[in-house]
């Protein structure tokens, strides 16, 4: 193996050389099927961070009944902020609740004529990316109104159904992620397998005079490998140079509409572009892979 | 143990079947080591199958094969690359690599044994200049008349020195001079020690050449001319 592997490695770029033509229609494949993959991925990420800014907001309002003392609500805090899927709880004391309300000045006049506040204590609760399901969501609301000391849950149902559909988004990004890995897989092992299909005549020579399997897959990998890895550089390049229009066109007021472009889109990151090309690699490789199944059996 | 020292082939009672078809029929063969043996008969006779079941393309229907002391029914498909190795095959059609030149088509053959670097490079060489080619090797097949094409596939064949040589129809698509300097270059390699079974239906080159020729009709070993030489 390893005496070949030069030999291997030569064999791979020139038969790549070789058969140029069916490589270019092989790379052109893989950079589409990269690119709705690349598409898919920069789409998900910028609906995920206003997935992230929804479930910022997500917060419920726990009033606290009259009576308690301090020490009673910072050990109700603890108890809250001990639940699953809690992010944040702030203490809001009835005489900040007064401030608050007291900032609208004829709140504040009839605030002033009841003689006495009336506004309960309360906790204002985060609700964090980590609750995984309704469920758990669920379960946590329902344990935060039958803490003792609690008044009464503000915004459970809105809170239940946002942090409900988001996750619903998620399901379906990731589904859809799925389908489009699969399609992008199938889409290039097919052409791959034609191109080895136009060389079966090749492989069926080799197993004549006496090439073992791996010796006639290897460069077939390679080859795979370095069409996907090329795929992937193409489709890397594609969502660089689109990310830099776009920043450019945000950048820049065009017309006067300066906010026409959103500049919170990011088309490209170094992530994005290591995991297309090791992606495009894989894929290739792997398209080869099953592609030669067939005609070694011979 | 001893005659299979002495055969290079041994067929027994070997049929060979396509669908309803029985490309051969009840075949029994020995060839000796060193031996040159013509395979011969009309189209369809089942020269190309005979070939093909000794390098194993084709499994026999039934019957034992015998080559070079080993019984290719037991041969499993991981040894069968190994085997292959042992035989040098000149195909009808050629079977040459149309984009590689004819240098890589011949050097190839060395690469798949493992012979790769300066020893590749040197018996590669040698090999082209025996077949009357070294001034070509740059040039791609298609490039080449059809008895340059043929050599390549010849130098193809002999460049791993096996002990047996298996040519089907090597002078099928050429001239008549040209078929003669052919098989005077298969003599020239049968002389240097391997056993060389050449398929033809050309009745003169058997004629010409002083060698056993196996006759096929249909399928069936219809009889065995012995010349002296």
């Amino acid at each position: 193996m390893n005496r070949n592997f030069s030999y291997f490695l030569k064999e791979g770029l020139r038969s790549f050389k070789r058969n140029l033509f069916m490589n270019l229609v092989g790379i052109s494949t893989v950079v589409i099927s990269l690119a709705i993959v690349g598409v898919y991925m920069v789409a998900s990420r910028n609906l995920n961070s206003l997935l992230e800014l929804w479930e910022e907001r997500v917060e419920v309002i726990v009033f606290l009944r009259e009576g308690g003392t301090s020490k009673d609500h910072l050990r109700l805090q603890q108890r809250i902020a001990a639940i699953p899927g809690v992010k944040e709880v702030r203490y809001i004391s009835k005489e900040e609740a007064w401030r608050n309300f007291a900032r609208d000045p004829s709140i504040r006049a009839e605030l002033e004529d009841l003689g006495f506040n009336p506004l309960p204590a309360s906790f204002r609760v985060k609700l964090g990316r980590d609750i995984s399901s309704a469920a758990v969501i669920n379960a946590s609301l329902e344990r935060l109104s039958r803490l003792e000391g609690v008044e009464e849950v503000l915004q459970q149902e809105t809170a239940k159904r946002l942090l409900r559909t988001v996750q619903r988004i998620r399901i379906g990004i990731l589904l859809l992620g799925l389908g489009l890995a699969l399609a992008s897989v199938f889409i290039i092992s097919n052409t791959v397998r034609l191109t080895i299909y136009s060389r079966r005549h090749e492989i069926e020579i080799m197993k004549l005079i006496g090439a073992t399997n791996s010796f006639i897959r290897t460069p077939f990998l390679i080859e795979g490998a370095f069409q996907g890895f090329s795929g992937g550089v193409l489709t890397m390049i594609l969502f660089f140079l689109i990310d830099w229009v776009w920043k450019n066109l945000t950048s820049r007021s065009i017309w006067g509409w300066e906010s026409f472009f959103p500049s919170w889109i990011s088309f490209f990151s170094l992530y994005l572009g290591v995991l297309i090309m090791v992606i495009g690699t894989a894929v290739g490789m792997f398209g080869s892979f099953i592609a030669l199944r067939r005609y070694l059996k011979i | 143990m001893e005659a299979q020292i002495f055969f290079m082939v041994q067929m027994y009672h070997v049929f060979k079947v396509f669908g309803k078809i029985a490309a051969l029929s009840d075949i029994n063969v020995s060839i000796d080591k060193g031996e040159f043996v013509f395979i011969s008969g009309p189209s369809g006779a089942g020269k190309t199958t005979f070939l093909r079941l000794l390098y194993q393309d084709e499994v026999p229907t039934s019957g034992q094969i015998i080559v070079n002391g080993r019984n290719l029914l037991r041969l499993t498909k991981s040894r069968l690359p190994y085997f292959r190795r042992n035989l040098g095959i000149v195909f009808q059609d050629y079977k040459l690599l149309l984009n590689r030149t004819v240098f890589e088509n011949v050097s190839f053959a060395l690469q798949v044994v493992g012979i790769s670097g300066r020893e590749n490079y040197r018996r590669t060489q040698e090999v082209l200049s025996q077949v009357g080619l070294s001034d070509r090797a740059d040039a791609y097949p298609l490039q080449l008349s059809g008895g340059e094409q043929q050599r390549v596939a010849i130098a193809r064949a002999i460049v791993n020195r096996p002990s047996l040589v298996l040519a089907d129809e090597p002078t099928g698509n050429l001239d008549t001079e040209t078929a003669w300097q052919i098989m005077h270059l298969l003599e020239e390699i049968h002389s240097s020690g391997a056993t060389m079974l050449v398929a033809t239906h050309n009745q003169e080159i058997i004629r010409e050449f002083p060698h056993r020729a196996i006759v096929l009709n249909r399928g069936r070993t219809v009889q065995e001319e012995i010349k002296l030489e």
